[in-house]
């Protein structure tokens, strides 16, 4: 009985190896065949600033904006690529973007413009 | 009847507390403009504050075509709404009600004086004439708040939330000085 299982074990790892390449990636720069799983940032709007300021991510992660100024706020590309409107206080209110493609792209928060970020994404 | 006497017990000590945050709610702390102000008279002061501004910015929208402008009104009536409306949050917590007082109707006096002359401006004298009052009345309410108001503040929470609205105003102050120069350059 357990013989006859074992042909299946071996279709389905390969099957799931195969899966796991797929969602996973390459990353630029680094070894060949080594695969990164998408990450997940959190960028906190606090005392009307962007923490951190600067980050860099790779394509496909994920950056979730979460606001705990009273006041709302937006995230948005200088470039126009993205506009996260109106991130209001609190951890229900939070704005997720994916990274999609490299580059560098400054934002800002239309409501004050005087804050500023940078996503690198690679 | 020892269960009994523990509720009461209990029931007590809730009163006393309640009682004691009360009472910091209503003694009066700071002196301003010759009055003395609890904690509940400077919150209805910093309310009719940003009242006062959502009014502006109000007038700003119905008159002003410069975009500079407008998105400072719309700005400062999301900003103001929300502040304000934290501060309603925290007074029901508290069940607490803010008192009205001369200096909440001299800002009101003031105010309705201000909005008929901006009434009578239009163009580029209006956005100017907006631009200079919202920097000099961002830098009074904020001066008052920093150096009078939170000072005296006896209550935690709102002594918290007044940080937290001068932080915003303190923005709002620089993105005023930035309008002001960007309206008078034109």
């Amino acid at each position: 009985m357990k013989d006859r299982m074992l042909p299946g074990r071996f279709v389905f790892l390969p099957a799931l190896l195969a899966i796991f390449a797929v969602t996973c990636k390459t990353t630029p720069g680094k070894e060949p065949g080594v695969v990164v799983l998408p990450e997940k940032h959190l960028i906190e709007i606090r005392g009307f600033e962007f923490k951190p300021g600067n980050l860099n991510i790779s394509v496909g992660d994920t950056v979730v904006w979460e606001n705990k100024d009273i006041v709302p706020h937006t995230t948005t590309a200088v470039d126009s690529s993205w506009d996260l409107s109106n991130i209001q206080e609190g951890t229900v209110n939070r704005k997720i973007f994916v990274a999609e493609k490299a580059g560098r792209f400054p934002y800002y928060c239309r409501f004050h413009p005087a804050m500023t970020g940078v996503l690198t994404v690679e | 009847m020892k269960t009994r006497s523990k509720i009461s017990l209990f029931g007590g000590f809730v009163a006393a507390l309640l009682f004691i945050a009360g009472m910091s709610l209503v003694e009066p702390s700071c002196e301003f403009q010759g009055e003395m102000l609890d904690d509940m008279e400077i919150a209805h002061i910093a309310y009719t504050a940003g009242t006062i501004d959502i009014s502006y910015a109000h007038l700003a929208l119905a008159f002003s075509e410069n975009p500079d402008v407008r998105e400072f009104a719309h700005t400062m009536i999301r900003d103001h709404s929300a502040v304000n409306e934290k501060a309603l949050g925290l007074l029901k917590k508290l069940n607490a009600t803010p008192k009205d007082n001369s200096t909440s109707q001299q800002l009101l006096a003031e105010a309705e004086k201000f909005k008929k002359e901006l009434a009578e401006l239009d163009g580029e004298a209006f956005d100017k004439r907006y631009a200079e009052n919202e920097l000099g009345y961002h830098q009074f309410v904020n001066e008052t708040l920093e150096t009078q108001f939170i000072p005296a503040v006896q209550n935690e929470e709102f002594k918290g939330l007044l940080e937290s609205a001068l932080e915003t105003f303190k923005i709002h102050e620089q993105h005023a000085e930035r309008m002001t120069e960007m309206v008078g350059s034109k």
